[in-house]
Protein backbone atom coordinates (compact mmCIF):
# COMPACT_ATOMS: atom_id res chain seq x y z
CA UNK A 1 0.00 0.00 0.00
CA UNK A 2 1.46 3.34 -1.01
CA UNK A 3 1.85 6.23 1.37
CA UNK A 4 -0.59 8.52 -0.42
CA UNK A 5 -3.50 6.14 -0.10
CA UNK A 6 -2.69 5.56 3.53
CA UNK A 7 -2.73 9.31 4.09
CA UNK A 8 -6.02 9.61 2.28
CA UNK A 9 -7.53 6.89 4.42
CA UNK A 10 -6.26 8.58 7.57
CA UNK A 11 -7.68 11.90 6.47
CA UNK A 12 -11.02 10.30 5.79
CA UNK A 13 -10.99 8.60 9.17
CA UNK A 14 -10.35 11.91 10.93
CA UNK A 15 -13.13 13.60 8.97
CA UNK A 16 -15.55 10.80 9.83
CA UNK A 17 -14.64 11.10 13.49
CA UNK A 18 -15.41 14.82 13.48
CA UNK A 19 -18.70 14.26 11.69
CA UNK A 20 -19.71 11.62 14.15
CA UNK A 21 -18.95 13.85 17.10
CA UNK A 22 -20.94 16.69 15.51
CA UNK A 23 -23.93 14.45 15.06
CA UNK A 24 -23.82 13.09 18.58
CA UNK A 25 -23.72 16.67 19.80
CA UNK A 26 -27.28 17.08 18.62
CA UNK A 27 -29.31 16.84 21.75
CA UNK A 28 -31.26 13.75 22.55
CA UNK A 29 -34.92 14.35 21.73
CA UNK A 30 -35.93 14.01 25.37
CA UNK A 31 -39.36 15.57 24.89
CA UNK A 32 -40.10 12.96 22.20
CA UNK A 33 -39.16 10.14 24.53
CA UNK A 34 -41.32 11.62 27.29
CA UNK A 35 -44.40 12.01 25.08
CA UNK A 36 -44.08 8.62 23.43
CA UNK A 37 -43.33 6.95 26.76
CA UNK A 38 -46.29 8.63 28.43
CA UNK A 39 -48.64 7.53 25.64
CA UNK A 40 -47.41 3.94 25.75
CA UNK A 41 -47.76 3.90 29.54
CA UNK A 42 -51.27 5.34 29.25
CA UNK A 43 -52.15 2.61 26.77
CA UNK A 44 -50.82 -0.17 28.95
CA UNK A 45 -52.24 1.13 32.21
CA UNK A 46 -55.44 2.63 30.78
CA UNK A 47 -57.73 1.19 33.51
CA UNK A 48 -55.61 2.87 36.19
CA UNK A 49 -55.45 6.28 34.54
CA UNK A 50 -58.97 7.16 35.64
CA UNK A 51 -61.74 5.21 37.27
CA UNK A 52 -64.23 6.25 34.60
CA UNK A 53 -65.59 3.83 32.03
CA UNK A 54 -64.46 4.88 28.51
CA UNK A 55 -67.61 3.56 26.82
CA UNK A 56 -70.52 3.89 29.25
CA UNK A 57 -71.09 7.56 30.07
CA UNK A 58 -73.25 9.31 32.59
CA UNK A 59 -75.73 11.51 30.75
CA UNK A 60 -76.04 13.77 33.78
CA UNK A 61 -72.37 14.73 33.27
CA UNK A 62 -72.66 15.82 29.63
CA UNK A 63 -70.27 18.37 28.15
CA UNK A 64 -68.39 19.25 31.30
CA UNK A 65 -65.48 21.52 30.32
CA UNK A 66 -61.87 20.68 31.28
CA UNK A 67 -60.60 21.50 34.76
CA UNK A 68 -58.96 24.81 33.82
CA UNK A 69 -62.08 26.03 32.00
CA UNK A 70 -64.59 25.70 34.78
CA UNK A 71 -64.79 21.94 35.03
CA UNK A 72 -64.31 19.69 38.03
CA UNK A 73 -61.37 17.59 39.14
CA UNK A 74 -63.49 14.48 38.60
CA UNK A 75 -63.09 14.96 34.85
CA UNK A 76 -59.75 16.68 34.30
CA UNK A 77 -60.15 16.92 30.52
CA UNK A 78 -63.92 17.27 30.60
CA UNK A 79 -66.61 15.01 29.19
CA UNK A 80 -68.16 14.54 25.77
CA UNK A 81 -71.76 14.73 24.63
CA UNK A 82 -72.62 11.36 26.16
CA UNK A 83 -71.01 12.23 29.48
CA UNK A 84 -67.97 10.03 28.89
CA UNK A 85 -64.72 11.05 30.52
CA UNK A 86 -62.34 12.35 27.83
CA UNK A 87 -59.14 11.52 29.70
CA UNK A 88 -60.28 7.94 30.07
CA UNK A 89 -61.18 7.71 26.37
CA UNK A 90 -57.81 9.20 25.42
CA UNK A 91 -56.06 6.53 27.47
CA UNK A 92 -58.07 3.70 25.93
CA UNK A 93 -57.73 5.32 22.50
CA UNK A 94 -53.96 5.18 22.98
CA UNK A 95 -54.32 1.40 22.99
CA UNK A 96 -55.78 1.48 19.51
CA UNK A 97 -53.14 3.87 18.23
CA UNK A 98 -50.24 1.93 19.72
CA UNK A 99 -51.70 -1.37 18.54
CA UNK A 100 -52.33 -0.08 15.04
CA UNK A 101 -48.88 1.49 14.76
CA UNK A 102 -47.08 -1.60 16.06
CA UNK A 103 -48.89 -4.16 13.94
CA UNK A 104 -48.95 -2.15 10.71
CA UNK A 105 -45.30 -1.20 10.97
CA UNK A 106 -44.40 -4.77 11.88
CA UNK A 107 -46.29 -6.37 9.01
CA UNK A 108 -45.97 -3.64 6.39
CA UNK A 109 -42.38 -2.93 7.34
CA UNK A 110 -41.30 -6.56 7.27
CA UNK A 111 -43.00 -7.29 3.96
CA UNK A 112 -41.85 -4.05 2.36
CA UNK A 113 -38.26 -4.55 3.50
CA UNK A 114 -38.24 -8.14 2.28
CA UNK A 115 -39.51 -7.02 -1.11
CA UNK A 116 -36.89 -4.29 -1.19
CA UNK A 117 -34.11 -6.73 -0.31
CA UNK A 118 -35.18 -9.12 -3.06
CA UNK A 119 -35.53 -6.29 -5.55
CA UNK A 120 -32.16 -4.78 -4.76
CA UNK A 121 -30.27 -8.06 -4.63
CA UNK A 122 -31.85 -9.72 -7.66
CA UNK A 123 -31.65 -6.72 -9.97
CA UNK A 124 -32.64 -7.13 -13.62
CA UNK A 125 -36.26 -7.62 -14.57
CA UNK A 126 -37.29 -8.64 -11.05
CA UNK A 127 -36.09 -5.29 -9.79
CA UNK A 128 -37.74 -3.50 -12.68
CA UNK A 129 -41.07 -5.20 -12.05
CA UNK A 130 -41.05 -4.62 -8.30
CA UNK A 131 -40.08 -0.99 -8.58
CA UNK A 132 -42.81 -0.43 -11.13
CA UNK A 133 -45.27 -1.90 -8.64
CA UNK A 134 -44.00 0.48 -5.98
CA UNK A 135 -44.43 3.42 -8.34
CA UNK A 136 -48.00 2.40 -9.03
CA UNK A 137 -48.67 1.98 -5.32
CA UNK A 138 -47.54 5.56 -4.78
CA UNK A 139 -49.86 6.93 -7.42
CA UNK A 140 -53.03 5.24 -6.16
CA UNK A 141 -55.42 7.46 -4.20
CA UNK A 142 -55.19 5.02 -1.31
CA UNK A 143 -57.30 6.88 1.22
CA UNK A 144 -60.18 6.88 -1.25
CA UNK A 145 -59.81 3.19 -1.98
CA UNK A 146 -59.49 2.44 1.73
CA UNK A 147 -62.62 4.44 2.41
CA UNK A 148 -64.50 2.58 -0.30
CA UNK A 149 -63.33 -0.82 0.97
CA UNK A 150 -64.16 0.00 4.57
CA UNK A 151 -67.66 1.05 3.67
CA UNK A 152 -68.25 -1.92 1.37
CA UNK A 153 -66.92 -4.57 3.74
CA UNK A 154 -67.91 -2.77 6.91
CA UNK A 155 -65.29 -1.10 9.09
CA UNK A 156 -63.25 -3.48 11.22
CA UNK A 157 -59.89 -3.58 12.95
CA UNK A 158 -58.29 -6.29 10.74
CA UNK A 159 -59.29 -4.44 7.57
CA UNK A 160 -57.86 -1.21 8.96
CA UNK A 161 -54.59 -2.93 9.80
CA UNK A 162 -54.35 -4.47 6.34
CA UNK A 163 -55.05 -1.17 4.60
CA UNK A 164 -52.51 0.74 6.65
CA UNK A 165 -49.87 -1.95 6.12
CA UNK A 166 -50.49 -1.63 2.40
CA UNK A 167 -50.18 2.14 2.71
CA UNK A 168 -46.62 2.00 4.02
CA UNK A 169 -44.86 -1.00 2.47
CA UNK A 170 -43.68 1.03 -0.52
CA UNK A 171 -41.39 3.35 1.45
CA UNK A 172 -39.73 0.36 3.11
CA UNK A 173 -39.26 -1.39 -0.21
CA UNK A 174 -37.67 1.68 -1.81
CA UNK A 175 -35.23 2.38 0.99
CA UNK A 176 -34.30 -1.26 1.64
CA UNK A 177 -33.64 -1.69 -2.09
CA UNK A 178 -31.40 1.37 -2.29
CA UNK A 179 -29.35 0.25 0.70
CA UNK A 180 -29.12 -3.32 -0.58
CA UNK A 181 -27.78 -2.12 -3.91
CA UNK A 182 -25.05 -0.21 -2.10
CA UNK A 183 -24.07 -3.12 0.11
CA UNK A 184 -24.20 -5.65 -2.70
CA UNK A 185 -21.12 -4.05 -4.25
CA UNK A 186 -19.13 -4.20 -1.03
CA UNK A 187 -16.09 -6.46 -0.98
CA UNK A 188 -17.21 -8.49 2.01
CA UNK A 189 -20.46 -9.37 0.28
CA UNK A 190 -18.65 -10.33 -2.91
CA UNK A 191 -16.24 -12.46 -0.90
CA UNK A 192 -19.10 -14.22 0.80
CA UNK A 193 -20.52 -15.04 -2.62
CA UNK A 194 -17.18 -16.31 -3.86
CA UNK A 195 -16.91 -18.45 -0.73
CA UNK A 196 -20.06 -20.18 -1.90
CA UNK A 197 -22.73 -18.72 0.35
CA UNK A 198 -26.27 -19.18 -0.97
CA UNK A 199 -28.25 -16.04 -1.92
CA UNK A 200 -30.47 -16.49 1.13
CA UNK A 201 -27.41 -16.64 3.35
CA UNK A 202 -25.74 -13.66 1.68
CA UNK A 203 -28.84 -11.52 2.05
CA UNK A 204 -29.75 -12.76 5.52
CA UNK A 205 -26.33 -12.80 7.13
CA UNK A 206 -24.39 -10.15 5.26
CA UNK A 207 -26.80 -7.60 3.80
CA UNK A 208 -29.76 -7.53 6.19
CA UNK A 209 -27.70 -6.37 9.20
CA UNK A 210 -26.53 -3.43 7.12
CA UNK A 211 -30.07 -2.60 6.06
CA UNK A 212 -31.52 -2.79 9.57
CA UNK A 213 -30.59 0.80 10.44
CA UNK A 214 -32.33 2.07 7.34
CA UNK A 215 -35.43 0.03 8.14
CA UNK A 216 -35.48 1.31 11.70
CA UNK A 217 -35.25 4.93 10.53
CA UNK A 218 -37.98 4.49 7.93
CA UNK A 219 -40.19 2.78 10.52
CA UNK A 220 -39.83 5.66 12.96
CA UNK A 221 -40.59 8.19 10.27
CA UNK A 222 -43.64 6.25 9.14
CA UNK A 223 -45.25 6.09 12.59
CA UNK A 224 -46.61 9.59 12.01
CA UNK A 225 -48.17 8.72 8.66
CA UNK A 226 -49.78 5.60 10.10
CA UNK A 227 -51.25 7.49 13.06
CA UNK A 228 -52.53 10.27 10.82
CA UNK A 229 -54.00 7.85 8.28
CA UNK A 230 -55.72 5.88 11.02
CA UNK A 231 -57.11 9.10 12.45
CA UNK A 232 -58.34 10.28 9.04
CA UNK A 233 -60.07 6.98 8.32
CA UNK A 234 -61.61 6.93 11.79
CA UNK A 235 -62.72 10.52 11.30
CA UNK A 236 -64.47 9.57 8.06
CA UNK A 237 -66.10 6.64 9.80
CA UNK A 238 -63.99 3.95 8.16
CA UNK A 239 -61.65 3.14 11.02
CA UNK A 240 -62.17 1.20 14.20
CA UNK A 241 -65.94 0.79 14.64
CA UNK A 242 -67.57 2.61 17.58
CA UNK A 243 -67.97 2.63 20.52
CA UNK A 244 -64.28 1.65 20.84
CA UNK A 245 -62.52 4.93 21.56
CA UNK A 246 -60.09 6.01 18.84
CA UNK A 247 -58.61 9.50 18.72
CA UNK A 248 -59.73 10.15 15.18
CA UNK A 249 -63.34 9.22 15.83
CA UNK A 250 -63.28 11.26 19.06
CA UNK A 251 -62.47 14.35 17.00
CA UNK A 252 -65.27 13.40 14.62
CA UNK A 253 -67.77 13.00 17.47
CA UNK A 254 -66.90 16.46 18.74
CA UNK A 255 -67.52 17.97 15.33
CA UNK A 256 -71.26 18.29 15.86
CA UNK A 257 -70.83 20.07 19.19
CA UNK A 258 -68.02 22.41 18.16
CA UNK A 259 -70.20 25.43 19.04
CA UNK A 260 -70.81 24.41 22.62
CA UNK A 261 -68.12 21.87 23.56
CA UNK A 262 -64.93 22.66 21.64
CA UNK A 263 -62.76 20.57 23.99
CA UNK A 264 -64.30 17.30 22.80
CA UNK A 265 -62.48 17.71 19.46
CA UNK A 266 -59.56 19.79 20.67
CA UNK A 267 -58.08 17.36 23.17
CA UNK A 268 -57.78 14.17 21.08
CA UNK A 269 -56.47 16.21 18.12
CA UNK A 270 -53.77 17.71 20.30
CA UNK A 271 -52.75 14.26 21.48
CA UNK A 272 -52.52 13.00 17.89
CA UNK A 273 -50.41 16.01 16.95
CA UNK A 274 -48.11 15.59 19.96
CA UNK A 275 -47.53 11.94 19.18
CA UNK A 276 -46.90 12.56 15.47
CA UNK A 277 -44.57 15.49 16.17
CA UNK A 278 -42.65 13.43 18.72
CA UNK A 279 -42.16 10.45 16.44
CA UNK A 280 -41.12 12.76 13.60
CA UNK A 281 -38.50 14.45 15.76
CA UNK A 282 -37.31 11.08 16.99
CA UNK A 283 -37.11 9.90 13.38
CA UNK A 284 -35.08 12.95 12.33
CA UNK A 285 -32.68 12.36 15.17
CA UNK A 286 -32.35 8.63 14.47
CA UNK A 287 -31.77 9.32 10.79
CA UNK A 288 -29.00 11.81 11.45
CA UNK A 289 -27.41 9.34 13.81
CA UNK A 290 -27.80 6.14 11.87
CA UNK A 291 -28.28 6.93 8.23
CA UNK A 292 -27.79 10.51 6.99
CA UNK A 293 -28.10 9.36 3.39
CA UNK A 294 -31.84 8.99 3.93
CA UNK A 295 -32.34 12.72 4.36
CA UNK A 296 -33.22 13.32 0.73
CA UNK A 297 -34.76 9.94 0.03
CA UNK A 298 -37.36 10.11 2.75
CA UNK A 299 -38.42 13.57 1.68
CA UNK A 300 -38.94 12.19 -1.80
CA UNK A 301 -41.08 9.29 -0.70
CA UNK A 302 -43.32 11.35 1.55
CA UNK A 303 -46.41 13.02 0.37
CA UNK B 1 -50.24 4.21 -18.74
CA UNK B 2 -49.67 1.02 -16.76
CA UNK B 3 -50.71 2.87 -13.64
CA UNK B 4 -53.99 3.87 -15.21
CA UNK B 5 -54.64 0.29 -16.30
CA UNK B 6 -53.98 -1.03 -12.80
CA UNK B 7 -56.28 1.60 -11.38
CA UNK B 8 -59.09 0.58 -13.68
CA UNK B 9 -58.67 -2.99 -12.46
CA UNK B 10 -58.64 -1.99 -8.80
CA UNK B 11 -61.64 0.21 -9.32
CA UNK B 12 -63.49 -2.50 -11.18
CA UNK B 13 -62.67 -5.12 -8.56
CA UNK B 14 -63.84 -2.76 -5.83
CA UNK B 15 -67.18 -2.36 -7.47
CA UNK B 16 -67.62 -6.13 -7.79
CA UNK B 17 -66.80 -7.14 -4.22
CA UNK B 18 -69.51 -4.78 -3.18
CA UNK B 19 -72.07 -7.29 -4.27
CA UNK B 20 -75.27 -6.85 -6.20
CA UNK B 21 -76.35 -3.23 -6.43
CA UNK B 22 -79.86 -4.33 -7.32
CA UNK B 23 -80.59 -5.26 -3.73
CA UNK B 24 -80.03 -1.67 -2.65
CA UNK B 25 -81.72 0.07 -5.53
CA UNK B 26 -84.87 -1.84 -6.29
CA UNK B 27 -87.87 -1.71 -3.99
CA UNK B 28 -88.33 -4.73 -1.78
CA UNK B 29 -91.39 -5.95 -3.65
CA UNK B 30 -89.71 -5.91 -7.09
CA UNK B 31 -90.59 -8.88 -9.27
CA UNK B 32 -88.00 -11.29 -10.60
CA UNK B 33 -88.62 -9.90 -14.10
CA UNK B 34 -87.82 -6.36 -12.96
CA UNK B 35 -84.78 -7.73 -11.23
CA UNK B 36 -83.42 -9.32 -14.38
CA UNK B 37 -84.24 -6.40 -16.65
CA UNK B 38 -82.46 -4.07 -14.34
CA UNK B 39 -79.49 -6.43 -14.22
CA UNK B 40 -79.33 -6.38 -18.02
CA UNK B 41 -79.46 -2.60 -18.03
CA UNK B 42 -76.44 -2.52 -15.74
CA UNK B 43 -74.69 -5.31 -17.68
CA UNK B 44 -74.67 -7.66 -14.72
CA UNK B 45 -75.84 -10.71 -16.66
CA UNK B 46 -72.51 -11.33 -18.36
CA UNK B 47 -69.26 -12.85 -17.03
CA UNK B 48 -67.03 -10.64 -14.94
CA UNK B 49 -64.21 -10.56 -17.47
CA UNK B 50 -66.56 -9.49 -20.25
CA UNK B 51 -67.94 -6.81 -17.96
CA UNK B 52 -64.41 -5.55 -17.45
CA UNK B 53 -63.66 -5.47 -21.18
CA UNK B 54 -66.90 -3.60 -21.83
CA UNK B 55 -66.04 -1.24 -19.03
CA UNK B 56 -62.59 -0.52 -20.46
CA UNK B 57 -63.80 0.00 -24.00
CA UNK B 58 -66.46 2.41 -22.78
CA UNK B 59 -63.86 4.19 -20.72
CA UNK B 60 -61.68 4.66 -23.78
CA UNK B 61 -64.54 6.55 -25.36
CA UNK B 62 -64.86 8.77 -22.31
CA UNK B 63 -68.01 7.04 -21.10
CA UNK B 64 -67.84 6.63 -17.34
CA UNK B 65 -71.24 5.05 -16.98
CA UNK B 66 -74.31 6.30 -15.21
CA UNK B 67 -74.78 7.18 -11.59
CA UNK B 68 -76.97 4.56 -9.97
CA UNK B 69 -78.73 6.93 -7.67
CA UNK B 70 -78.99 10.10 -9.74
CA UNK B 71 -79.54 8.37 -13.09
CA UNK B 72 -77.30 10.93 -14.76
CA UNK B 73 -74.06 10.28 -16.60
CA UNK B 74 -71.06 10.19 -14.30
CA UNK B 75 -69.02 12.31 -16.67
CA UNK B 76 -71.58 15.05 -16.38
CA UNK B 77 -71.72 14.91 -12.60
CA UNK B 78 -67.94 14.98 -12.43
CA UNK B 79 -67.76 17.91 -14.82
CA UNK B 80 -69.94 19.95 -12.49
CA UNK B 81 -67.70 19.16 -9.52
CA UNK B 82 -64.25 19.49 -11.09
CA UNK B 83 -64.13 23.33 -11.16
CA UNK B 84 -64.91 23.55 -7.45
CA UNK B 85 -62.20 21.08 -6.52
CA UNK B 86 -59.74 22.58 -8.96
CA UNK B 87 -60.32 26.07 -7.58
CA UNK B 88 -59.81 24.87 -4.04
CA UNK B 89 -56.71 22.86 -4.93
CA UNK B 90 -55.28 25.76 -6.92
CA UNK B 91 -55.82 28.30 -4.18
CA UNK B 92 -54.37 25.92 -1.59
CA UNK B 93 -51.40 25.31 -3.87
CA UNK B 94 -50.79 29.03 -4.32
CA UNK B 95 -51.17 29.50 -0.60
CA UNK B 96 -48.58 26.81 0.06
CA UNK B 97 -46.10 28.48 -2.30
CA UNK B 98 -46.77 32.02 -1.08
CA UNK B 99 -46.37 30.97 2.53
CA UNK B 100 -43.95 28.05 2.27
CA UNK B 101 -41.25 29.54 0.06
CA UNK B 102 -40.77 32.93 1.77
CA UNK B 103 -40.90 31.39 5.22
CA UNK B 104 -38.47 28.67 4.15
CA UNK B 105 -36.02 31.21 2.69
CA UNK B 106 -36.33 33.35 5.80
CA UNK B 107 -35.75 30.35 8.08
CA UNK B 108 -32.62 29.40 6.14
CA UNK B 109 -31.19 32.93 6.05
CA UNK B 110 -31.89 33.56 9.73
CA UNK B 111 -30.76 30.06 10.64
CA UNK B 112 -30.80 29.43 14.38
CA UNK B 113 -32.71 32.55 15.34
CA UNK B 114 -36.22 33.01 16.66
CA UNK B 115 -37.52 33.45 13.10
CA UNK B 116 -36.14 30.06 12.21
CA UNK B 117 -37.75 28.40 15.22
CA UNK B 118 -41.05 30.15 14.55
CA UNK B 119 -41.10 28.95 10.95
CA UNK B 120 -40.22 25.44 11.99
CA UNK B 121 -42.97 25.43 14.59
CA UNK B 122 -45.44 26.49 11.90
CA UNK B 123 -44.20 23.61 9.76
CA UNK B 124 -44.37 21.15 12.62
CA UNK B 125 -47.97 22.04 13.40
CA UNK B 126 -48.91 21.75 9.74
CA UNK B 127 -47.39 18.33 9.38
CA UNK B 128 -48.24 16.77 12.71
CA UNK B 129 -51.79 17.94 13.24
CA UNK B 130 -54.53 16.00 11.46
CA UNK B 131 -56.05 18.03 8.63
CA UNK B 132 -59.58 17.56 9.91
CA UNK B 133 -58.58 18.80 13.34
CA UNK B 134 -57.05 21.97 11.91
CA UNK B 135 -60.25 22.42 9.92
CA UNK B 136 -62.43 22.11 13.01
CA UNK B 137 -60.28 24.42 15.09
CA UNK B 138 -60.23 27.07 12.35
CA UNK B 139 -64.00 26.76 12.12
CA UNK B 140 -64.31 27.17 15.86
CA UNK B 141 -61.96 30.14 16.19
CA UNK B 142 -62.70 32.15 13.05
CA UNK B 143 -66.19 30.96 12.25
CA UNK B 144 -67.87 30.39 15.57
CA UNK B 145 -65.98 32.40 18.19
CA UNK B 146 -64.97 35.40 16.07
CA UNK B 147 -67.62 35.03 13.37
CA UNK B 148 -65.35 36.46 10.66
CA UNK B 149 -65.81 33.94 7.89
CA UNK B 150 -68.43 31.47 6.74
CA UNK B 151 -67.69 27.91 7.83
CA UNK B 152 -69.35 25.77 5.22
CA UNK B 153 -70.45 25.59 1.62
CA UNK B 154 -69.39 27.86 -1.17
CA UNK B 155 -71.10 31.21 -0.88
CA UNK B 156 -68.73 33.98 -1.94
CA UNK B 157 -64.97 34.49 -1.98
CA UNK B 158 -64.71 34.44 1.80
CA UNK B 159 -65.81 30.81 1.74
CA UNK B 160 -62.46 30.01 0.21
CA UNK B 161 -60.40 31.24 3.14
CA UNK B 162 -60.76 28.45 5.68
CA UNK B 163 -60.64 25.47 3.28
CA UNK B 164 -57.65 27.01 1.52
CA UNK B 165 -55.69 27.54 4.70
CA UNK B 166 -56.58 24.08 5.98
CA UNK B 167 -55.60 22.32 2.81
CA UNK B 168 -52.62 24.54 2.09
CA UNK B 169 -51.04 24.43 5.52
CA UNK B 170 -49.85 20.85 5.22
CA UNK B 171 -48.34 21.50 1.80
CA UNK B 172 -46.81 24.79 2.95
CA UNK B 173 -45.20 22.98 5.87
CA UNK B 174 -43.50 20.45 3.64
CA UNK B 175 -42.47 23.15 1.19
CA UNK B 176 -40.99 25.26 3.98
CA UNK B 177 -38.91 22.45 5.42
CA UNK B 178 -37.62 21.40 2.05
CA UNK B 179 -36.70 24.92 0.92
CA UNK B 180 -35.04 25.60 4.22
CA UNK B 181 -32.86 22.52 4.19
CA UNK B 182 -31.92 22.69 0.53
CA UNK B 183 -31.14 26.42 0.72
CA UNK B 184 -28.97 25.83 3.78
CA UNK B 185 -27.10 23.21 1.81
CA UNK B 186 -26.68 25.36 -1.28
CA UNK B 187 -25.49 28.34 0.76
CA UNK B 188 -22.53 26.22 1.82
CA UNK B 189 -21.62 25.38 -1.77
CA UNK B 190 -18.42 26.74 -3.20
CA UNK B 191 -19.92 28.73 -6.04
CA UNK B 192 -22.11 30.63 -3.60
CA UNK B 193 -19.12 31.35 -1.36
CA UNK B 194 -17.20 32.46 -4.43
CA UNK B 195 -19.98 34.82 -5.47
CA UNK B 196 -19.94 36.31 -2.01
CA UNK B 197 -16.18 36.62 -2.05
CA UNK B 198 -16.38 38.45 -5.36
CA UNK B 199 -18.52 41.02 -3.59
CA UNK B 200 -21.92 40.19 -5.03
CA UNK B 201 -24.56 41.68 -2.77
CA UNK B 202 -26.36 39.41 -0.29
CA UNK B 203 -29.78 39.66 -1.90
CA UNK B 204 -28.42 38.88 -5.33
CA UNK B 205 -26.49 35.88 -4.09
CA UNK B 206 -29.59 34.43 -2.55
CA UNK B 207 -31.90 35.09 -5.46
CA UNK B 208 -29.65 34.42 -8.39
CA UNK B 209 -27.13 31.88 -7.22
CA UNK B 210 -28.59 30.00 -4.32
CA UNK B 211 -32.34 29.90 -4.69
CA UNK B 212 -32.33 28.71 -8.26
CA UNK B 213 -30.42 25.60 -7.33
CA UNK B 214 -32.25 25.17 -4.08
CA UNK B 215 -35.57 25.06 -5.95
CA UNK B 216 -35.00 21.74 -7.66
CA UNK B 217 -35.97 19.48 -4.76
CA UNK B 218 -38.99 21.56 -3.74
CA UNK B 219 -40.19 21.46 -7.32
CA UNK B 220 -40.65 17.71 -7.20
CA UNK B 221 -42.42 18.19 -3.95
CA UNK B 222 -44.70 20.81 -5.50
CA UNK B 223 -45.78 18.33 -8.13
CA UNK B 224 -46.51 15.74 -5.51
CA UNK B 225 -48.41 18.20 -3.34
CA UNK B 226 -50.55 19.30 -6.25
CA UNK B 227 -51.72 15.72 -6.62
CA UNK B 228 -51.83 15.22 -2.87
CA UNK B 229 -54.02 18.29 -2.54
CA UNK B 230 -56.59 16.74 -4.83
CA UNK B 231 -56.81 13.54 -2.84
CA UNK B 232 -56.30 15.29 0.51
CA UNK B 233 -59.35 17.36 -0.26
CA UNK B 234 -61.67 14.47 0.64
CA UNK B 235 -61.49 15.25 4.34
CA UNK B 236 -61.41 19.01 3.91
CA UNK B 237 -64.32 19.07 1.47
CA UNK B 238 -66.35 16.83 3.74
CA UNK B 239 -65.76 19.04 6.78
CA UNK B 240 -66.54 22.27 4.95
CA UNK B 241 -69.38 20.81 2.84
CA UNK B 242 -67.48 21.98 -0.24
CA UNK B 243 -69.19 20.85 -3.45
CA UNK B 244 -66.14 19.21 -5.03
CA UNK B 245 -64.86 15.78 -5.98
CA UNK B 246 -63.82 14.83 -2.45
CA UNK B 247 -67.21 15.31 -0.87
CA UNK B 248 -68.75 13.69 -3.95
CA UNK B 249 -66.63 10.60 -3.36
CA UNK B 250 -67.58 10.54 0.30
CA UNK B 251 -71.28 10.74 -0.56
CA UNK B 252 -70.87 8.10 -3.26
CA UNK B 253 -69.28 5.77 -0.75
CA UNK B 254 -72.08 6.20 1.76
CA UNK B 255 -74.72 5.79 -0.96
CA UNK B 256 -72.90 2.80 -2.56
CA UNK B 257 -73.05 4.65 -5.86
CA UNK B 258 -70.04 2.89 -7.31
CA UNK B 259 -69.99 4.34 -10.86
CA UNK B 260 -69.40 7.76 -9.32
CA UNK B 261 -66.74 6.43 -6.99
CA UNK B 262 -65.01 4.73 -9.92
CA UNK B 263 -65.06 7.99 -11.83
CA UNK B 264 -63.57 9.98 -8.96
CA UNK B 265 -60.80 7.48 -8.29
CA UNK B 266 -59.88 7.31 -11.97
CA UNK B 267 -59.91 11.06 -12.32
CA UNK B 268 -57.73 11.63 -9.25
CA UNK B 269 -55.21 9.04 -10.37
CA UNK B 270 -55.15 10.64 -13.80
CA UNK B 271 -54.35 14.03 -12.28
CA UNK B 272 -51.68 12.39 -10.22
CA UNK B 273 -49.95 10.79 -13.18
CA UNK B 274 -50.26 14.05 -15.10
CA UNK B 275 -48.73 16.08 -12.27
CA UNK B 276 -45.76 13.74 -12.10
CA UNK B 277 -45.24 14.04 -15.83
CA UNK B 278 -45.30 17.83 -15.60
CA UNK B 279 -42.71 17.77 -12.85
CA UNK B 280 -40.42 15.60 -14.95
CA UNK B 281 -40.69 18.05 -17.83
CA UNK B 282 -40.10 21.07 -15.59
CA UNK B 283 -37.06 19.33 -14.19
CA UNK B 284 -35.44 19.33 -17.61
CA UNK B 285 -35.68 23.11 -17.77
CA UNK B 286 -34.34 23.75 -14.29
CA UNK B 287 -31.49 21.28 -14.32
CA UNK B 288 -29.87 20.84 -17.72
CA UNK B 289 -27.71 18.04 -16.34
CA UNK B 290 -30.65 15.67 -16.41
CA UNK B 291 -30.92 13.92 -19.75
CA UNK B 292 -33.89 11.89 -20.87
Amino acid sequence: MSITTQAAIDARRVRRGIQRRLISMRRWPISSFVVIGAIILAAVFAPWVTSHDPIAGNLADRQIPPLLFGGSSAHVLGTDNLGRDILSRIAYGARISVLVATITLGVGGALGSLIGLISGYAGGWVDELIMRMVDIKFSLPLILIALALAVILGPSLPLLLGLLAFLIWGSFARQARAQTMLLKEMDYVKLAKVAGASPVRVVGRHILPGVMNTILVVATMQVGSVILAEASLSFLGAGVPPPTPSWGSMVAEGRLYINTAWWVSLVPGLVIGLLVASTTLLGDWLRDRLDPRLRQAVADSQR
Amino acid sequence: MVTMLVVTMVVFALSRIQGDPRGVLLPEDATLKQYEDFGKELGLDRPVFVQYVIYISRLAKGDLGKSILQRKSVAEILRLRIPNSAQLAASAFIFSLLVGIPLGVMAALKHGTGWDYGARLFAMVGQAMPVFWIALMLIFVFGVALGWVPTSRKVDWTSYILPTVTLGWFAAAGQLRLIRSSLLEVLQAEYVRLARAKGVSGVLVVWKHALRNALIAPLTFAGLTLAGLISGSIVVETVFAWPGLGSLAFQAVSNSDYPILQGVILLITFFYVLANLLVDILYLFLDPRIKV
